[in-house]
């Protein structure tokens, strides 16, 4: 379960340019839950996932996961709880464009010093359910945006996340690999997994598999709809 | 390149002992760094009063500075 | 600990990456070590050179001086000398200085007691082809390899005309020269009986160059000296031990010019060091926000950081150690060892000890390595304890 308990986050205290990007957000989801936060670009969707995520902290209020309150643990904590949590789809994916699909895929198992057989295993099985298994040694720079969001999409689910939490992820794609991403989603969803998607794509919005929209405007929570 | 063998030990060693001179004949430009350890602190001053040392080596190679050999220790203003 | 490959591995791959960025840093660090460790290393192979002849050098010798200067010394000095209790003996030397004005060389000239028997098997190890019947005969000179190839240059072959300060000239003919194993200590060396550096020096037949003496204990030896020069005000007494303390000043690398070459290259390496530390190029600071985010702590990407930089000083260190090994003991330093032979014309081969001076490695290595650690690993640690989301922006 996640809980967001008054959260407001403010970048750049005490300076000029200061700006308030959520304020006192407050909301809980269940485990299991397929969660779409919509809204304008700039309306704080993002730095919500981001503290979901602990990637970082809220100024105000706090963010607790499973009653850890992840917003209030050290950095190594919040690392670990990463690790073994979550997983999360960026919205420029952010791969390491040197690196081939397979070694970024890796990435976050890295320091576990995983078993070898194991890894292979796991790393097979994805890429064969997003049919990349042929790029597995291309450097992800040389991959077009379809096979850098599976890529993405395959690192985020390498740790068998509870969490699977997407910013824009259908941004960078055509109409047909949306699609593609929207079946991922459902048979993610079949696994129990808590999923958070923000996007402004309204091919989103009237899934009948998802629970929960949440509407963000400048910050602020202006409408949850249950389907 | 040779590694300190006996033999070559002796050689040297026998070398030295029949000449009875120290110092290797790496640095012989002038004659008051050659020998630098027998030589004393004004041999210098035999090529001209206000030399100051110029050789390369003399930088890096100094004469015995025994308690009898001490360089002057007149400052000049 | 289980050591893990995985994260080697992408400390490697990283490396690998960062192609250019990693060669001109390996570059670099190897072209510094490999300067200094020269350096170093033929410092330290004099040092033994001069260390391993040190017994066989006489255990005082007596000089004179007059008017500041060394001059010659009495013979008659050499009675008394003996007189003291503990002294062995005492051998009046005649050495010096012969210039060579065609060549613009130096040469060390030594007078011996003739050639007699007691030389004859030192000689059948030092002297090449030594034909010691036909040198006993005839007043002839042995030479230094330094010696023969300058003489011959200038058309002596097979003798010398030296000019006696009265003009006349005095044919020695060459017999033979030292063994090439004794060439840094015999290169400019010229050998000969005494009567004839006497009468190439034009010197008093009363007086000798200076005097060498043996004591039965060595323990004596400070006491003679100090009676020595209580008997002789105006002479200069130099004991073994005094030889000592001047092979110990030799390559003072705090001195001239080892502390200029020192303090310009470990100058540049700061300067190095102080510029990778200044802050990651931006790209690597996205990597490191990215790896964050995927759930690497902070040690795990600190430990990622110190297997890339210790991979490449490492590496760098152990080339830069071989080649300069390679450099000294093989190649025999060139143009290097110009900054020890300096001016000199007649030049050594320059064929030194070989010593693997442990020493000065482990110096280098933690001059050089734990710096080059620190550069790398501050501002990642820096950047590292950032929030992520901030990194990555």
């Amino acid at each position: 379960m996640i809980r967001c308990k008054n959260i407001s986050k403010i970048f750049n205290v005490n300076k000029p340019n200061e700006l308030t990007a959520l304020k006192e957000i407050d909301l809980k989801f269940k485990e299991g839950e397929l969660v779409i936060l919509k809204g304008a670009s700039g309306s704080g969707k993002s730095t919500l996932l981001s503290l979901i995520a602990a990637l970082s902290k809220p100024n105000v209020g706090e963010v607790i996961i499973d009653e850890k309150r992840i917003s209030k643990m050290p950095d190594n904590f919040t690392s670990l709880f990463r690790r073994e949590n979550v997983g999360f789809i960026f919205q420029k994916y952010n791969l390491i464009p040197t690196l081939s699909a397979y070694d970024n895929i890796i990435l976050p198992l890295i320091p576990t010093n995983p078993n070898e057989k194991q890894l292979h295993k796991r790393i097979d099985e994805l890429l064969k359910t997003f049919c990349i298994e042929d790029k597995k040694d291309v450097l992800v720079k040389n991959l077009s945006g379809g096979e850098q969001q599976r890529v993405a999409i395959s690192r985020a689910l390498i740790n068998n996340p509870k969490i699977i939490i997407a910013d824009e992820p259908t941004a960078n794609l055509d109409a047909k690999l949306s699609l593609d991403f929207i079946e991922i989603i459902k048979s993610l969803k079949n696994d129990a997994t808590t999923i958070l998607i923000a996007t402004h794509d309204p091919l989103f919005f009237d899934l009948d598999f998802v629970d929960k929209i949440v509407e963000l405007k400048n910050g602020e929570v202006i409408d949850v709809s249950h389907s | 390149m040779y590694s300190s063998s006996n033999l070559h030990e002796q050689t040297k060693n026998d070398f030295v002992k029949t000449v009875g001179l120290p110092d290797l004949a790496i640095s012989n430009g002038a004659n008051f760094i050659r020998h630098r350890s027998l030589s004393d602190t004004f041999s210098l001053f035999s090529n001209g009063p206000e030399l100051l040392e110029y050789f390369p080596s003399t930088f890096t190679y100094n004469y015995s500075q025994n308690y009898k050999n001490i360089p002057s220790r007149i400052e000049l203003e | 600990m289980k050591i893990n490959h995985y994260l080697i591995g992408f400390a490697v791959s990283s490396l690998f990456r960062r192609g250019t960025k990693s060669l001109f840093v390996l570059f670099i660090f190897t072209a510094l070590i490999f300067l200094l460790s020269s350096i170093l290393f033929i410092s330290n192979s004099i040092k033994e050179e001069l260390n391993l002849t040190l017994d066989s050098l006489p255990q005082i010798i007596v000089q004179k001086l007059q008017a500041g200067r060394q001059t010659n010394i009495e013979l008659k000095r050499v009675n008394k000398l003996l007189e003291f209790q503990g002294v062995q003996s005492a051998v009046p030397r005649i050495w010096g200085y012969y210039y060579f004005e065609k060549a613009g060389v130096n040469f060390s000239l030594v007078g011996i007691d003739a050639y007699d028997k007691q030389y004859k098997n030192s000689f059948a190890n030092i002297v090449k082809n030594v034909n010691f019947d036909a040198l006993e005969k005839t007043s002839s000179m042995v030479v230094g390899q330094g010696v023969k190839k300058a003489l011959s240059e200038n058309y002596y072959k097979n003798y010398f005309n030296f000019i006696k300060p009265d003009g006349d000239f005095i044919k020695v003919p060459i017999a033979s020269t030292f063994s090439s194993k004794t060439s840094l200590e015999s290169n400019d060396i010229i050998l000969m009986p005494r009567s004839l550096v006497l009468e190439i020096f034009g010197m008093d037949k009363t007086k000798a160059t200076d005097i060498v003496l043996s004591v039965a204990n060595p323990e004596e030896i400070p006491t003679i000296a100090k009676k020595i020069k209580n008997l002789y005000p105006d002479t200069r007494v130099i004991t073994k031990s005094d030889l000592k303390v001047s092979y110990q000043n030799i390559f003072d690398y705090k001195s001239g010019m080892f502390l200029a070459l020192f303090v310009i290259s470990a100058f540049t390496f700061f300067m190095i060091i102080y510029d990778k530390a200044s802050g990651l190029s931006s790209e690597e600071k996205k990597e490191i926000g990215i790896l964050k985010a995927l759930g690497w702590k902070i040690d795990d990407i600190l430990q990622e950081k110190f297997y890339e930089a210790f991979i490449i000083s490492f590496v760098a260190f152990i080339s830069a150690i071989i080649l300069s090994l390679f450099f000294v003991y093989t190649l025999e330093a060139p143009i290097l060892k110009e900054i020890f032979i300096g001016y000199s014309r007649l030049k050594p081969s320059f064929d030194l000890p070989f010593i693997l001076d442990v020493q000065t490695i482990f110096l280098l290595f933690f001059l050089t390595i734990p710096l080059y650690l620190a550069a790398i690993i501050i501002p990642s640690w820096r950047v590292a304890s950032m929030d992520a989301d901030e990194v990555m922006r």
